[in-house]
């Protein structure tokens, strides 16, 4: 057992430090939800601040997560194994014409030549961070902030579509809220008849949902192209067409007087590595 | 330097390094797609030690730290570690004679009430991480793993409240 000493006494200061401790904690919650200068200044000060930290940190832990990764996804590494020695074979067989390094430049020339872009000022950035939370966390982190221009609502795209906005900026970094968030809603454009609805995310990384704006009587049938923007007063850019996916579904609701339309994404949300930001942020 | 400010450094010193290996190391390694929270287990494992005091403050500080990972509200995971630090001293301090098993038990029960507290809240706050289907799943091994990982936390926090790393204290 630990020592004791005056346990009256120290059960007394013990009751002091929780409820300093508590209500330290509620004034903090209470001042982060109100969104105050204050704390949300502090808050990404300190991110910034520990950002190089935990990239050392995680580059120190490099052999270690290798390993254990290696002893987990043994099954998946054999298969991922087997694939790649084919894709090495196709290689061999065409002279090895392309370096790696060449691969890497034309997947930045890639996110930089996307065509529903035009000539959109934007800024390439590179996903830094997944969630952290063992609970759902619908973001990620990217390694620009607003010293190279970034803000608060700026969308993020790749070459297949919408990802999702910033919803948090820092000097260095930004966090992005990912359009697979149930808390995402969006103007949408449907099909070539242009039918405009509102969608949301559905917490996975396959579904997004448009319940909202499409008539019963509105022409729209499977493999529809959907699309973010286009729409004035919107989050996106009104002169924008970003793409989000096709229509895999279509329910009617009676009841709401509205189709709903299951949309298949065009982003692979597992794969997210080059992105685009671009530099537009919506009127409120 | 007296002996309170060694503790106070010792202590920071911990809690700094349980952070770089919660972000460098643990947030990789997911059994069954759940990561170790050995922020939590840091505070239960203060209260083990240090008392409720200790571990209300100790919970406080990696709260902070961890909230600082997350994308959720700021204090979140400090209220709820300092709690369960807190609650974690006060049924040490009422068991009459301590072991082993029963600080694994404190530290296995401790998590998986701090896991559902900070579920609760965040829920309060707009998340939904109480109604994430993976909740229990969440629970269940972050308690476990805490469980286990607490008895190579405990002579760590014992050397930070200077009791010393061989001591008999559980």
């Amino acid at each position: 057992m630990r020592p004791h000493s005056q346990p009256g006494k120290n059960r007394q200061r013990s009751r002091y430090v929780l409820v300093v401790i508590t209500l330290l904690t509620i004034t903090i919650i209470t001042l982060d939800a109100r969104g105050v200068p204050l704390i949300s200044s502090a808050r990404d000060s300190s991110r910034d601040a520990l950002a190089p930290v935990r990239g050392a940190s995680r580059w120190v832990t490099t052999p270690f997560r290798n390993a254990w990764n290696g002893i987990t996804g043994y099954d998946e590494l054999r298969e991922e194994n087997e694939q790649l020695r084919q894709r090495l074979d196709q290689r061999t067989a065409n002279s090895m014409r392309e370096k790696n390094a060449q691969e890497e430049l034309s997947k930045l020339k890639e996110q930089l030549n996307i065509s529903f872009l035009g000539s959109t000022q934007s800024q390439v950035a590179r996903v830094t961070a997944g969630a952290s939370s063992n609970f759902a966390d619908y973001t990620v982190e990217l390694d620009k902030g607003s010293e190279l221009g970034l803000a608060v609502g700026n969308p993020v795209v790749t070459k297949g579509g919408l990802v999702g906005r910033i919803v948090r900026v820092t000097k260095k970094r930004s966090v992005v809220q990912l359009i697979t968030d149930p808390n995402f809603s969006v103007g949408v454009t449907v099909g070539p008849a242009q039918n405009q609805g509102v969608g949301h995310g559905t917490g996975t990384r396959r579904r997004f949902i448009v319940d909202r704006g499409i008539d019963l009587s509105d022409e729209v049938s499977t493999k529809d192209s959907v699309f973010a923007g286009g729409i004035e007063n919107s989050i996106m850019p009104p002169d924008l067409f970003i793409p989000i996916g096709t229509v895999d579904k279509v329910t009617p609701d009676e009841a709401a007087r509205v189709q709903v339309l299951q949309v298949n994404y065009t982003v692979e949300f597992g794969r997210l590595d080059v992105v685009q930001v671009i530099k537009w942020v919506p009127a409120s | 330097m007296n002996a309170e400010s060694t503790m106070v450094l010792r202590w920071s010193l911990l809690i700094v390094i349980a952070y770089l290996l919660q972000v460098g190391f643990l947030q990789d390694i997911r059994p069954f797609g759940v990561h170790p929270e050995i922020m939590l287990l840091l505070a239960i494992c203060g209260g083990l030690v240090g008392g409720s005091a200790r571990g209300a403050i100790v919970g406080f500080c990696a709260g902070i730290l961890n909230d600082l990972l997350l994308s959720g509200s700021l204090g979140v995971s400090a209220l709820c570690f300092a709690l369960v630090g807190f609650a974690a001293g006060v049924l040490e301090d009422a068991v009459i004679r301590s072991s082993r098993l029963i600080s694994m038990a404190i530290a296995t029960v401790g998590s998986a009430v701090g896991i559902l507290m900070y579920a609760c809240l965040s829920q309060l706050l707009g998340a939904h991480s109480l109604s994430d289907p993976r909740l229990w799943l969440i629970i269940s091994i972050v308690s476990v793993v805490n469980g286990v990982l607490c008895l190579a936390a405990l002579p760590l926090c014992r050397w930070a409240e200077g009791l010393g790393l061989k001591s008999q204290a559980y």
